[in-house]
């Protein structure tokens, strides 16, 4: 061992002996629970503190802004949720698949849409094309086709579909089925985030709807 | 030293995710280690208490930072030191030097197996904190020289090359060359 090693071993036990003065009991669990705590409310306090830094004007704007922001989120939550009538036969979701459109950009709507509905075959899809027209009150509406087939047959009509005020693109149709005397009348809502609300108001016949 | 044994990764993993319970563990395992560190580099055990309180702070709060699960005590003695030798630092005063030299019991037994107290005393207040956290961090909580270049962001060849140099020159404040 050299002299410098020994020096080393003699410098560690003396560090040891020196630290061994300090008083290393605590309460673990008291210490723990108390910087929990401490912490836990340094969020909401640093909040608060920030928030009465701020001017009035500044905190007038902030809480409109958070007033907007819950009625923009009140609003697409709205659209996601919102189903056909109370009275369908039977309601499900479909994703769709297409271009976004504008009533000033497109003129021709298609859309593919894939998904289950709740007691309907739509294994093979749905399709509908709009074009782009205008109501007797100077209004855009698209019209167009909507087509669905499962293992079961097809199913088809004409649809309409109005864009209301607030956004909401809804859509009728009355589809033929695959015998003489299978018809459905549905409804849907085309969502914003491509998704298809679907309701069947209504079906004669035996055969199940798209 | 800490007498317990390390602390199983699910129990850090549990710390890391707010568990009361879990960081209870983390401080009775690893409290004594860090207090004893903290001292070398303050010399006073109230700054050290506060120092090491402040370190169990900073480890709840940023214990999910620490990605290998083995080199948790490495961090949390190197959080130790660093808020010691801040505190030190915002004191103003080298508390080391604070000598006690009239308390017969810490004295050594026999002077000449080893290095009296108060002349280890006198060269730590020679150091800057910041050698006293190396001094400590190596010889008091155990770490390597790999686990002391990691907390300081320096290679391990460097922290010894480090630790080299201020063994020389303790040798020679402690007049052992």
């Amino acid at each position: 061992m050299t002299e410098i090693e020994r020096f080393e071993r003699r410098l560690a036990t003396a560090l040891e002996r020196y630290a061994d003065e300090v008083p290393t009991s605590v309460d673990a669990v008291g210490l723990a629970r108390s910087i929990a705590a401490e912490e836990a409310g340094r969020g909401w306090r640093s909040i608060l503190a920030s928030w009465h830094r701020l001017t009035p004007a500044v905190r007038y704007a902030l809480v409109l802004a958070i007033l907007a922001a819950l009625l923009v989120a009140l609003g697409i939550l709205s659209q996601r949720v919102l189903l056909v009538d109370d009275g369908a036969v039977s309601t499900g979701r479909m994703d769709c698949a297409g271009p976004s459109w504008t009533t000033s950009t497109v003129t021709t709507v298609r859309l593919a849409c894939q998904g289950e509905l709740p007691g309907l075959d739509t294994r093979d899809g749905l399709r509908i094309v709009l074009d782009q027209e205008t109501d007797s009150a100077g209004f855009p509406v698209w019209s167009g086709r909507l087509d669905g087939s499962g293992s079961r047959g097809a199913w088809s009509g004409d649809i309409v579909v109005f864009v209301s005020w607030d956004g909401l693109v809804t859509g009728e149709a009355v589809l033929d089925g695959p015998d003489p005397d299978t018809q459905a009348e549905v409804r849907l809502h085309l969502i914003s985030d491509g998704g298809l609300a679907w309701g069947v108001l209504a079906r004669r016949g035996s055969a199940d709807a798209p | 030293m800490s007498l317990e044994a390390p602390l199983s990764a699910s129990v850090i993993d549990r710390a890391v995710a707010g568990d009361e319970t879990a960081f209870a563990q983390l401080v009775g395992c690893y409290h004594a280690d860090l207090m004893r560190v903290a001292y070398v580099v303050c010399g006073d055990a109230e700054v050290a208490q506060d120092a090491v309180q402040s370190a169990w702070v900073i480890a709840w709060r940023k214990l999910g930072t620490v990605r290998d699960r083995s080199s948790i005590k490495g961090w949390l003695v190197a959080v130790a030191a660093n808020e010691a030798r801040q505190s030190v630092r915002r004191r103003h005063r080298q508390a080391v030097v604070e000598l006690r030299v009239g308390s017969a019991d810490r004295e050594e037994a026999d002077p000449a197996a080893g290095i009296e107290r108060v002349d280890l005393v006198n060269a730590l207040g020679h150091l800057t904190p910041e050698d006293r956290a190396l001094l400590a961090m190596r010889y008091v909580a155990g770490l390597d020289s790999t686990e002391l270049g990691r907390s300081l962001g320096m290679s391990a060849s460097g922290t010894r090359a480090r630790l080299g140099r201020l063994l020389e020159r303790m040798r020679k404040d402690l007049g052992h060359d």
